[in-house]
């Protein structure tokens, strides 16, 4: 079978994906955007030190802390998929353990996402 | 209050470590004690902790208050510090560790009700409670302080001598803040930084890369300190 392929055919394989550059560009797109939001953390974390659970509750139910906690998780956790993603492609050979490697950083990140993205809103909802 | 607690923790501390310091035990023996007396019950404990305190800096152990700030929260080790007094007899009224009432509230808990159920005004705002519970001079064994704490490494040799020292002290009691945390952001920040702007086709020259890589560690320990100084600004 692989014989009666042509060399060009072999060469192309199954063809491009097309989404070669996506990954990329998704990658600058969340660390441009990580900038100012993991600033805004920092200064947001630093000045709750030492707060109790009351004082966080009310801080977090402000709609702009909210949403840009919200905000600043969902892109974390896609910017550490994006980026753990390309270290374990360039760096763990073997077909399988990679699959079950990226499978397993892509559930354990999305788990902690959604998590902390619905501990935002039930802190945030509670009055 | 807060001497009595110190005077509890001593016990309790070195009545663990004396028995393998023969002399530290014999050093409390001979401070004279009658048994059924509270009031020197009270006594002999200050004195213990005090000479205790002189031992202790003889033999470069941290002292009884730095011990007491340490293992207060560990109110299992003070019982068993009474069960020892219990042994030898001393009444309860000396014997009672002056300690945070027994139902203590956790600042972080989560309230039990529902979170999204319509919150019955009482009820739910007492689930949690608003007051950080521990006092100030107890706040470095606080929850969020224990881990520092435990990474702070505070070794017998050089708390000895530090300990003191009044303004020394004051140092020994500030929270330790992860700085290996802040330091691997801002680190991880710059150099993100430094990628865009290669991204972007700028600063390959070698020049240029020494330039933005000393920028931008430079960047990294500036903001490590500035989130250092804020951080002991606003939590003490």
């Amino acid at each position: 079978m692989a014989q009666l392929r042509s060399s060009l055919g072999r060469v192309r394989g199954l063809g491009s994906a097309k989404e070669g550059v996506g990954h990329w560009w998704a990658q600058r797109v969340t660390a441009i955007a990580l900038v100012p939001l993991a600033i805004w953390f920092v200064i947001a974390i630093v000045s709750l030190i030492g707060a109790d659970y009351a004082t966080f509750q009310l801080w977090l139910a402000q709609f702009g802390n909210a949403l840009l906690m919200i905000l600043t998780v969902i892109v974390l956790f896609y910017h550490a998929h994006l980026g753990m993603q390309v270290v374990i492609e360039d760096y763990v050979h073997g077909e399988g353990t990679r699959v079950a490697t990226l499978l397993a950083v892509k559930f354990v990140l999305a788990s902690l996402a959604a998590s902390c993205v619905l501990a935002v809103v039930l802190v945030a909802l509670r009055s | 209050m807060r001497s009595k607690r110190v005077c509890w923790a001593a016990w309790d501390t070195y009545s663990t470590k004396a028995s393998a310091l023969s002399t530290g035990a014999s050093f409390l023996s001979t401070i004279p004690i009658s048994a059924d007396d509270p009031t020197s019950c009270r006594s002999w404990l200050k004195q213990s902790a005090l000479r205790l305190r002189r031992f202790s800096f003889a033999a470069m152990l941290p002292s009884p208050e730095h011990i007491g700030i340490v293992r207060l929260r560990t109110l299992t080790r003070v019982q068993s510090g009474c069960n020892d007094l219990k042994a030898k007899g001393i009444p309860s009224t000396a014997r009672e560790p002056s300690r945070a009432p027994t139902k203590r509230v956790n600042a972080h808990a989560f309230p039990r009700t529902s979170p999204l159920s319509a919150p019955s005004s009482l009820s739910a705002a007492n689930d949690f409670c608003a007051v950080d519970p521990a006092p100030r001079h107890r706040r470095s064994t606080d929850r969020r302080y224990a881990t520092p704490y435990l990474v702070a490494g505070r070794s017998r040799l050089w708390t000895g001598p530090i300990q003191h020292c009044p303004s020394l002290c004051w140092l020994l009691d500030r929270p330790i803040y992860p700085l290996g945390i802040y330091f691997r952001g801002f680190y991880h920040l710059g150099n993100g930084i430094r990628h865009l702007a290669w991204d972007f086709g700028w600063g390959f020259e070698l020049s240029q890369l020494h330039t933005s890589g000393l920028a931008m560690l430079a960047f990294a320990c500036g903001a490590t300190a500035i989130a250092l100084v804020a951080a002991y600004t606003v939590g003490g």
